[in-house]
Order: C-alpha cells, then sequence, then structure tokens
C-alpha cells in the first residue's frame, strides 16, 4: 500500500477509472438509446389480467417496479412489493394509455390467444377480442370464420384508404398548389397593372375550371372514404363491453400471442419499414418520421452547397495566397472563435439577418402584393440551411487547411519547376491531394448540422409541415417552405406534445434514427481520415 | 373639427371632468354639484375621396352630488361592477360619495376630512379613496368607513398638487406644488411605500396623465411644460417646455400614440414615437421594485395575460442561470475530462488510444438535443429514484476503487502484469461498475432504512428543500457529454506535445510515472488544459438544447443543486417565437445574444492566445 501511494501508482490507477468512467457513459447513453428505440416495434405478446377486485384488463407489460415503500400501504407490507405496468390502450374507451397495477392486487394474468391488437388511425392501439365483421352493418362472419374475412376486408380496405390518399395528397394538393398560385397572380396583377382586365378574367376562368375538378375530385375522395369505412370489426375488450371499428381506422392488426419469431420479425421489419416511410399520426406521436428525414437531408444538402464553396476557398486563400502575417493570425482566431460561437446566437442571426432582412427585402421588392403575409420573410429552409452554412464554415476552414498543410511540398515543388503557374499548381496539384482531407471536413460539418436543432428552431423548422420542401409541382424545390427536422421532432414530441409518456417510445427511436445518422457521417470520416494518414506516411514525396 | 355640448343649466358650468380608467367613459363635474356621465363613440363614414370620423356623444345619467349645489373643486369617476363617483364641494372639508349598483340603486355616503383636500383619486376596485393635502400629507380613506392612514407623500408643507393611477392601478402617481413627481406603491405588511421617483420639474404639477396602453404617464408643470415618463424604467422620455401658457388639458391618443393638450393658445396635438419605454440599463441590470412585489427584485417574467401587466425585463436571473448552469457542468466536467486525459496521452498503451480518441469523438458528435432528451425523460426521473446511490457513488467509490486496486496489487504479478503499462483501463472498466453497483445495494439499502424510500420528501420535511426533477444535478451530468469532449481532446492535445526530452530526463532520473506527470508534464501544459477549460466554458455557456430540455427554465435565483435555471440561450429559444419582430422583447432577446457573444468571444480569445503562445513556447524547447 505504501509504495503504491509513494510512487503514485494508486492516483495512475485512479485517473485510469477517470477514463473508465467516461468510456461508459458513452456507451452507456448509446445503450439507453438502442435499448429504449430498438424494442419500440417488436410485437409484444398481450396480456390479460384480472384483479382481486374484478376489474379486468388487457395490455402489454411496458414495465416492472418495486412500488415505493411509502405508498405501500401498512397491512400489504408483506405481499409482493412490485407492479406493473400495462399499455392498456383503448384511449377512447379509458381516457389514458397506460395504467399501473399491483402484484397485490392481481387475480390472474394470463396470455390469452385470441388477443388482438389493432393498431389505429387515432387513440391509440385497442385490444381486445376478435367478435366478428360487418359489412354495412350486417354480420358477414363471425366467431372462428371472422379472422380470414376480417382480413380480407380490412387489405381492401387498406387499399381504398390509401387510394383515398394518394389522390388527397397528388391530385388534390396540386390542384390547390395551382388555386393558390392563380390567386397570387391575379393578386400581382391587381397590384401592378390594374388595367389588365383580360387576362384577370382569365385567369378567374382558370380558378373556376380548377375549382370544378376539384370539386369532382372531392366527390370521388367521399366515395372512397365512404367505400372504405362500409365494412367495420367489432371487437370485444376486456371487461366485456364491444366496441366497433371502421376498418378505415385500422392500420395493421395482429394476435402477437399466436404468432413465432419469424412472424414477429416479419412485423417488426414492416413496423421499421412503415417508421422511415410514412407521414407521422396523432400528434406526431404515431406513424413515421418521413418528413423529418427528408427535412434532414435535404437541409444538410443545401448547407452543404452553400458552405463547401465558402469554406473551401476562405481556406485557400488563407493557406496559399494569404500572406502569413498579423491579418491571417487574426482571422484564425477570428475562425476558431466562430467555431466557439453558441449555437442560438447563430440562430437569432439567422432570424434578425436572413429572415428579417433579407427575406423582408426580397418580399418588399418581388413580393409586395403578397404583404403583409410573408413569403420570404419568414422562416424557411433556405434561410435554416444559411445558418447552419454560417455554424458549420469553421469546421470546413480548420479541416480544409490542414489538409492543405498535408500536402507534401515536393508536390507543388515539382509542379511549379515544371512551368505551372501558382493556380495551375493549386487547382490540378494540391486540391487533389487535399480532397480527401477536405471531403472529411465537409462530413464533420454536416454531421454538426444534422444533429443541430436550436438554430433551426428560429429560422424555420416546423412541428408538422403540410408539404415537402421538394415535390412534383413546379418549381420542384421550394426553397422557401418550412420543413421538419429529426433533432426539433424529437424536442417537440418529448416534450411539447400533450401526451408524453405515450410518444417516449417513438422519441427512442427518432433519437436512434439521428444518432445512426450522425455516427455513419463521423464514422465516415474517422475512416477516411485513417486511411489518408496512412497513405501519407508512405508516400515517399 | 366639430364641437359637442353637453346639456347643462342655465349658468352652468363645467368645473372639472374625470376619466374612468377601465371603461373609457367620462364624468363631468358641474359648478352646480351635478355629476353628468358621458362616453364618446366614433363613427367612421367612407365617402369616395375621404373617410369622415364623427363624434357622437352619449349622454349617461345625472347626478346630484352634492346637495347643497355648491361648485364641484374636485370630482373622480370610476365604472365596472358597479359606478363611484367621489367629490369635494368648492370650500368643503366633505367627501361626497355617491355609488350606483348595477340595479340602479343609489348609495350615497359622506366622509368628513380634518382638511380640504388639493387632489383626489380612487381606485378601481372602489375600496379607497387617497386624498392629497396642502401639507404634503396623503390620507389613504377606505370607503368601508373605518379611519384611514396617512402617509407624508411629499415634503412637509408642499402641497399634493396631482395624483393619479397608472394603467392597472397598483402604482400611485403623486405631483407636489415643488414639481416633485413620485411613484407610490401598497406593499404587503408595510402600507403606501414610495417605489419611484422620476425627479422635479421646474414648477408645480398639475395635471398627471396616465397612458392607456403601457406604464408611461405625462406630467404637466405650472409652467406651460409637461414630459413623458415611464414607470418601471423611472426614464423620463422625453419633454417640452416651450409652451409659455399653461396646459389646461392633456391627454393621450386611445393607442397612445399621440398626444392632445389644450392651452389659451388652442389646442396641439402632438404624434408620439414611444419604442421601448420600458428598457433602461436599470430594468436590464439593477434591482427594480416591481408592481405587487414585496421588494425590488431582479425578475424576468417577458409577457403576461392582461394589458395592465408590466413587463420584467431583467437580465440578471439568466445570466445567474447561465453560470450556475456552466458551474455545475464545469464541476463535473474539468476535473474528468483532464483526467481521462491525462491517463490517455502519459500511461495509456497506444492501442487503447486507438480506442479511446473515436470514443471521445464520437461523445463529441452526439447531437445535444438526444443528450438533452435522455437527461430531461430518462435520467432525470430516475435520478429522483437514485438520489442516495448517486451521492454514495460520487464518495464512496474512488474509495473501493482505490481498495480494489491495492487488492490487485497483491495479486501475483504473472497475473497483474498484463493490465499494467498502459493497460490499466481495461481492468478499471469492470472495477467502477463494480464500485458503483456496491454503492447502489448500499445505497438502496440506506434509502429504505433511513430516508423511508424517498428522499425528495425527506429533504422537504427535514431541511425544507424543494427538490425539481429536473435540476443542476442533471445538468451537471447531460452538460459534461457536451463540454468533456473538447476539454478531453484539447487537453490531450497539448499534454501530448510537451517535449519528449522532458518527460525521459524526468524518468532517467527515477521519478515514477505518475511523479513524471504530475511534476513535469502537467506544469508544462498547465497553460494549455487552461485554454481548454475555457473553450469548454464557453462551450457551457452557450450549450441550448440539453439546458432547454434538461430544467424546467424557471429563471429564478437560487444555488440549490436541487433546483434548475433558466439560461441566456435556452431563453432566447423559448421566448423569440413569441416575441413580434421589432418589440421591446425581441431587442432584449437579442441583447442577450450579445451577451452570450460577448462571453463567448472573450473566453475563447484568450484560450486562442494562450494556444498559440503555447505552440512558440513549445517549438523553442
Amino acid at each position: 500500500m505504501k509504495t503504491l501511494f509513494k510512487s503514485g501508482d494508486i492516483f495512475l490507477w485512479f485517473t485510469g477509472a477517470v477514463l473508465g468512467v467516461i468510456i461508459l457513459m458513452v456507451a452507456g447513453l448509446l445503450l439507453v438509446v438502442v435499448l429504449n428505440g430498438a424494442g419500440v416495434f417488436w410485437p409484444s405478446a398481450v396480456v390479460e389480467v384480472r384483479t382481486k377486485a374484478g376489474q379486468i384488463f388487457m395490455g402489454e407489460i411496458k414495465a416492472e417496479e418495486e412500488i415505493p415503500p411509502g405508498s405501500l400501504p401498512e397491512n400489504m407490507q408483506d405481499e409482493s412489493h412490485v407492479r406493473i405496468q400495462l399499455k392498456i390502450g383503448n384511449r377512447d374507451v379509458y381516457g389514458v394509455d397506460f395504467k399501473w397495477i399491483n402484484y397485490y392486487e392481481l387475480a390472474a394474468l394470463q396470455y390469452p390467444a385470441d388477443a388482438l391488437c389493432i393498431e389505429r388511425m387515432e387513440y391509440g392501439n385497442m385490444y381486445g377480442r376478435l367478435i366478428g365483421v360487418k359489412n354495412d352493418g350486417v354480420y358477414i362472419a363471425k366467431g372462428d370464420n371472422a379472422w380470414p374475412s376480417f382480413q380480407n376486408l380490412a387489405e381492401k380496405s387498406t387499399d381504398l384508404v390509401r387510394e383515398r390518399i394518394a389522390l388527397e395528397k397528388k391530385s388534390i394538393g396540386a390542384i390547390n398548389y395551382e388555386i393558390e398560385q392563380l390567386r397570387l397572380r391575379k393578386k400581382r396583377l391587381e397590384f401592378y397593372n390594374e388595367g389588365a382586365l383580360a387576362e384577370l378574367a382569365e385567369i378567374d376562368r382558370q380558378v373556376s375550371e380548377k375549382q370544378k375538378s376539384y370539386e369532382s375530385l372531392m366527390l370521388k375522395v367521399t366515395d372512397l372514404t365512404r367505400r372504405a369505412a362500409e365494412a367495420s370489426v367489432v371487437v370485444e375488450i376486456a371487461g366485456g363491453s364491444q366496441k366497433e371499428l371502421p376498418l378505415s381506422q385500422v392500420v395493421r392488426f395482429y394476435q402477437p400471442n399466436q404468432m413465432g419469431f419469424f412472424a414477429k420479425l416479419q412485423m417488426y421489419v414492416q413496423k421499421v419499414w412503415e417508421f422511415l416511410r410514412e407521414d407521422p399520426r396523432e400528434s406526431n406521436t404515431e406513424g413515421g418520421v418521413f418528413p423529418a428525414i427528408f427535412g434532414t437531408v435535404l437541409m444538410v444538402i443545401i448547407m452543404t452547397l452553400a458552405v463547401v464553396p465558402f469554406g473551401v476557398v476562405a481556406a485557400l486563400y488563407l493557406r496559399e495566397y494569404a500572406n502569413q502575417g498579423p491579418f491571417v493570425r487574426l482571422t484564425r482566431i477570428a475562425v476558431n472563435n466562430l467555431a466557439g460561437v453558441p449555437s442560438i446566437v447563430f440562430g437569432i442571426f439567422g432570424l434578425g439577418f436572413f429572415v428579417y432582412f433579407c427575406g423582408g427585402s426580397l418580399d418588399q421588392f418581388l413580393f409586395a402584393e403578397r404583404l403583409p403575409s410573408p413569403t420570404w420573410g419568414t422562416g424557411g429552409i433556405l434561410w435554416a440551411s444559411l445558418t447552419l452554412a454560417l455554424l458549420t464554415v469553421p469546421v470546413v476552414i480548420v479541416a480544409t487547411e490542414e489538409a492543405l498543410v498535408a500536402v507534401p511540398r515536393g508536390a507543388r515543388d515539382g509542379s511549379l519547376a515544371l512551368g505551372a503557374t501558382k493556380w495551375q499548381t493549386t487547382w490540378r496539384v494540391v486540391l487533389p491531394a487535399a480532397t480527401p482531407g477536405m471531403l472529411t471536413g465537409v462530413i464533420l460539418a454536416m454531421a454538426r448540422g444534422a444533429g443541430e436543432v436550436a438554430p433551426l428552431m428560429i429560422t424555420g423548422v416546423v412541428k408538422l409541415a403540410p408539404n415537402l420542401p421538394l415535390d412534383g409541382t413546379f418549381p420542384f424545390l421550394h426553397l422557401d417552405r418550412k420543413f421538419m427536422h429529426l433533432g426539433f421532432h424529437i424536442y417537440d414530441v418529448g416534450f411539447q406534445s400533450p401526451n408524453v409518456e405515450a410518444a417516449k417510445p417513438m422519441v427512442f427511436m427518432t433519437a436512434l434514427l439521428l444518432i445512426l445518422i450522425v455516427l455513419l457521417l463521423n464514422l465516415t470520416a474517422i475512416i477516411i481520415r485513417a486511411r489518408l494518414r496512412k497513405k501519407y506516411q508512405g508516400s515517399t514525396f | 373639427m366639430r364641437s359637442l355640448e353637453i346639456p347643462l343649466e342655465n349658468d352652468e358650468q363645467i368645473s372639472i371632468v374625470s376619466p374612468s380608467l377601465s371603461s373609457k367613459n367620462f364624468a363631468a363635474g358641474t359648478t352646480r354639484g351635478r355629476v353628468i356621465e358621458f362616453s364618446l363613440q366614433f363613427k367612421a363614414e367612407d365617402s369616395d375621396e375621404r373617410r369622415t370620423v364623427i363624434p357622437i356623444l352619449n349622454i349617461g345619467k345625472t347626478t346630484q352630488l352634492d346637495s347643497a349645489g355648491r361648485r364641484l373643486k374636485l370630482m373622480r369617476y370610476g365604472t365596472g361592477e358597479r359606478t363611484v363617483m367621489v367629490g369635494i364641494a368648492e370650500g368643503s372639508n366633505e367627501l361626497l360619495i355617491a355609488g350606483r349598483e348595477e340595479d340602479g340603486e343609489v348609495v350615497r355616503m359622506r366622509i368628513g376630512l380634518e382638511d380640504e383636500p388639493t387632489a383626489l383619486v380612487i381606485n378601481d376596485f372602489k375600496s379607497e379613496l387617497m386624498a392629497g393635502f396642502e401639507d404634503g400629507s396623503l390620507r389613504v380613506v377606505p370607503l368601508s368607513g373605518e379611519a384611514g392612514v396617512s402617509v407624508q407623500v411629499a415634503p412637509r408643507g408642499t402641497s399634493v398638487t396631482a395624483l393619479e393611477y397608472l394603467i392597472g392601478e397598483v402604482t400611485l402617481i403623486v405631483g407636489d406644488a415643488q414639481g416633485n413627481i413620485s411613484g407610490w406603491m401598497n406593499v404587503r405588511n408595510r402600507g403606501l411605500q414610495k417605489t419611484r421617483d422620476f425627479g422635479r420639474r421646474n414648477k408645480a404639477i398639475i395635471q398627471v396623465v396616465p397612458s392607456w396602453r403601457n406604464k408611461c404617464f405625462v406630467a404637466a408643470d405650472a409652467g406651460g411644460g409637461f414630459g413623458l415618463y415611464h414607470s418601471t424604467s423611472e426614464r423620463l422620455l422625453s419633454e417640452s417646455s416651450d409652451s409659455t401658457s399653461v396646459i389646461t388639458h392633456l391627454s393621450f391618443a386611445p393607442k397612445a400614440d399621440g398626444l392632445v393638450l389644450s392651452d389659451a393658445a388652442g389646442i396641439k396635438t402632438f404624434h408620439l414615437i414611444n419604442d421601448h419605454p420600458e428598457v433602461s440599463w436599470g430594468t436590464l441590470f439593477s434591482k427594480i421594485w416591481y408592481e405587487s412585489y414585496d421588494k425590488p427584485e431582479y425578475t424576468w417574467q417577458s409577457s403576461g395575460g392582461t394589458d395592465d401587466f408590466e413587463p420584467k425585463l431583467s437580465m440578471i436571473p439568466l445570466i445567474f442561470g447561465t453560470i450556475k448552469a456552466t458551474l455545475y457542468a464545469m464541476l463535473f466536467a474539468i476535473p474528468m475530462a483532464v483526467l481521462g486525459a491525462l491517463y490517455t496521452s502519459q500511461f495509456a498503451h497506444p492501442r487503447i488510444r486507438t480506442i479511446i480518441k473515436p470514443t471521445v469523438e464520437i461523445m463529441a458528435a452526439l447531437p445535444s438535443v438526444v443528450i438533452g432528451f435522455i437527461a430531461g425523460l430518462w435520467l432525470a426521473p430516475l435520478l429522483r429514484d437514485v438520489l442516495v446511490e448517486f451521492v454514495l457513488v460520487l464518495l464512496l467509490s474512488p474509495l473501493i476503487i482505490i481498495l480494489l486496486v491495492w487488492l490487485f496489487n497483491k495479486l501475483p504479478t504473472n497475473i497483474t502484469s498484463p493490465f499494467r503499462h498502459g493497460y490499466e483501463v481495461v481492468l478499471m472498466i469492470p472495477a467502477v461498475i463494480l464500485a458503483v453497483g456496491l454503492c447502489y445495494l448500499l445505497g438502496n439499502w440506506i434509502e429504505t432504512a433511513v430516508f423511508n424510500g424517498d428522499v425528495p420528501h425527506w429533504l422537504y420535511t427535514a431541511f425544507d428543500i424543494r427538490y425539481d426533477q429536473r435540476n443542476s444535478i442533471v445538468i451537471g451530468v447531460a452538460m459534461a457529454f457536451a463540454t468533456m469532449p473538447i476539454i478531453f481532446t484539447i487537453t490531450e492535445d497539448s499534454l501530448s506535445s510537451v517535449p519528449v526530452h522532458l518527460t525521459s530526463a524526468s524518468l532517467a532520473l527515477g521519478a515514477s510515472r505518475w511523479q513524471t506527470a504530475v511534476k513535469v508534464v502537467l506544469p508544462a501544459a498547465s497553460a494549455g488544459i487552461f485554454s481548454a477549460i475555457m473553450i469548454g466554458l464557453g462551450r457551457a455557456v452557450g450549450e441550448t438544447m440539453i439546458v432547454l430540455m434538461a430544467t424546467g427554465n424557471t429563471p429564478i435565483m437560487d444555488w440549490s443543486i436541487f433546483n434548475g435555471m433558466r439560461t441566456l440561450s435556452a431563453n432566447i429559444a423559448v421566448e423569440i417565437p413569441e416575441a413580434p419582430q421589432g418589440g421591446s422583447l425581441y431587442r432584449t432577446l437579442f441583447l442577450s445574444g450579445l451577451i452570450l457573444f460577448i462571453m463567448t468571444f472573450f473566453v475563447n480569445t484568450v484560450a486562442e492566445l494562450i494556444r498559440q503562445r503555447l505552440r512558440k513556447k513549445y517549438a523553442s524547447m
């Protein structure tokens, strides 16, 4: 012990322990996200419990914990100290999604094979037993025959719903957009040249034409809605009461207690796919996050397009052309400083400069007829991307400078000796050699941009955007639109949604997705950098 | 322009007019002791060319306030659930009060005063009257008939010449014959207290007119001048003293964007550009005695539900919150990062280093929104349950680890040697898990045995400490994720770049690895470590999402580790979506952005300069 202290070895071990804690912290956080996120879509068994008081509940066991001794009744101290959290679903019946049940209050707990779980468009999951299937209010199948016809009809109804949604989104969306464009054109004509009566009449005629086709489409939609809701399923929920649910409300249904591992796996993959591909439902607490993924990716791409030329040119100038004097030193300090400026400060800069100043001026010069409703003078994907570009430009500058420094002197000298000009050397020799290094910087900047939320919150991200910023209507890329973002989705659903407990699994899943994207980008950068180092170590310029 | 007439009896004249702040109705007191209520309406008529606004006078009820029919010298009028008018007849010491309930029943009351009042005001609840006197005193007269109290509001012997409530009817503005203007307010248990001082005008104050919109008021003096003041900021916003004739009437435009005054020369109108009257250095950075508060305080509360809300825009609670969050984050992050970096750079085997560095890079790359989410929704509820265990881990686990190391060193060398020489960390990870596990078990037992399973409850009953679920401990741990990587990386950088000949020399002289690291490497790299800490500090100061999600965002000033805070950055994120562009709140938020920028700019520049100097120093070694 004495030598251990005297030589200080014990402290050495201790610093090792501290490092161990750091590693464990990172691993722990990743583990928490993965454990909570990855299991969300696994179809878990449905349990039926009967309490001693005679109440019956059906649902999924979500958690099990020890009852705090304080809240255990005096005479129950000897009983089991465990309680379970049951996701009972059926929000339309119970009003809540979850229920804590103490073990000592349980009379029976079983896993009925015919337990049915239905994912619905509204009110969360429904748990119960299948009674029968109705068409137009008449039972067409009951009891054992119900299941196949349920599957059959549900499929048909899903197709109808899909058709309706496609119609609403594509055709009706397009018509609405066109009508809006016509309205804006009319406003513009009225604003600038009042005399153009013929044109105005032409616009009015077009609008009424569009209105007609809109109405006929709406008729179709109503028809589809009606047809999809014709058939319904009757479910007996725990406790014996029966609920009828139109099949158009059914998203997915399964009997988890009968499913084998592979059936569950198949369903899991399906659900993950839905998560990645579908729009959110139920104020973002269910469904997918496709618009958020799309928004994040598009925002990062626009940001990259803005940041790369800017950062690379700045680094080229600083490293290759500028005299290494006090000015360059000062610039370096400024760039490093810029990297340390809080992201929220960039955010309000973006709001004040891009949104209100640039956007506001654009509106005044180009879209004066639409004022006071802003076109560019409000948050949008362009302004958000530019704000993030400012935020990430130091990353690109620093990485590019490092890459330029790493280009061996011999290569430059060789090129210059062969009679190439300074520009030719830079363009043909230095830049290609530095590309992987620059790429590392760009990827790191992308990762930083993808994970940043605070500046976006005030420059254009919304919790629910009706349209994607990129779609099939001219001019295809709508830079003035607001967009959804994975990071903001986490904040919004996890902290602003009315039903945080029910939304939590989705948030974990979204967090997992965001971490995966960011880590993937970072890993790519790390790998490129590692290979680069090897390459330069081995090169013999 | 159009003039409208209030029907009067023969040779009767209007002696005084009083508006009711709450309903924008008016009442006129006459020379015959009558009170005539009236209201004004404006009707707009659009023709092709122009818009004509026609004022319409609606005459309401008439009340004979003074049964003797004397001239009313002072009169006050208030509406609401019941209508109250209070008057003083010429040469009388008696308060004449008439109250009318909604059903039209009239109640009359007379209260005798010792002296003849020089100014009079009634509050909107119609519960109290304030009467000012020639000797500079103010008497609070409860309408319930109880005896009131007297307060000296002006210098002794100086007549109180103007009394007026500001919107909200909390602050009472008092003007006196010497020209002093002050603000008074009822403070709990302490009665009427002077809370505002607006300085002095050259002549006696003859009229105070409150704004309909905010806590501004105009005070006119007997010399024909007037000043526009704001109550909260105690600012004299604007003044005019060029008029030689005395102002007889003065009023705000309904949107408080104009002033109308009449004097002997006629009617004058002023356009009022009155942006941000509530902001001053004082309101931003010093204690302000806000309305309905017990004492001057630093408070941030930018918006309220009603029109008469007084915005409280003190930056101090936010700066305090920022410092608190940074402090707790640094308490945790600095020792961890520096010790971890010391091990990595000095003791770890290169192969271990190739694992650690990407791990730290991953840590740096974690989006702060994810960290904040985990901290707010997973760690915060968990910590509430394992508080004792957590404290035990902090206190005991170092000891347990030292014990484990000592035991391990007792083992034969052939077992221990694979874990020496840079591989210690491999063994320490399970040791840490073991130590935490032991502390958990012990803590669990203590929690049940001593605290009856609910520590926050125990804290509250035993020490009166309020436990917020999202508190500074959560912030400390969560912010460590954001700040540790950057401190770690830069520290490790500067430790590794200490010239090798220094360490070699030290080791050659027989110093142990630890002695070399602490006595040679650490001092040589101390400037670099300092710069690392500064940069980490800058990062913590500006961190937004973690604080936003892992604290309750309450702008309180309390160092307690069990409470949360609101930082400058989180405040911007919370409030700017609601702030109208160009408004006072909007600009104040930009100011807090500027403060943040200055804080980080200072810290980062210092750090950068130190690093550059250090690089030169190493180069010359």
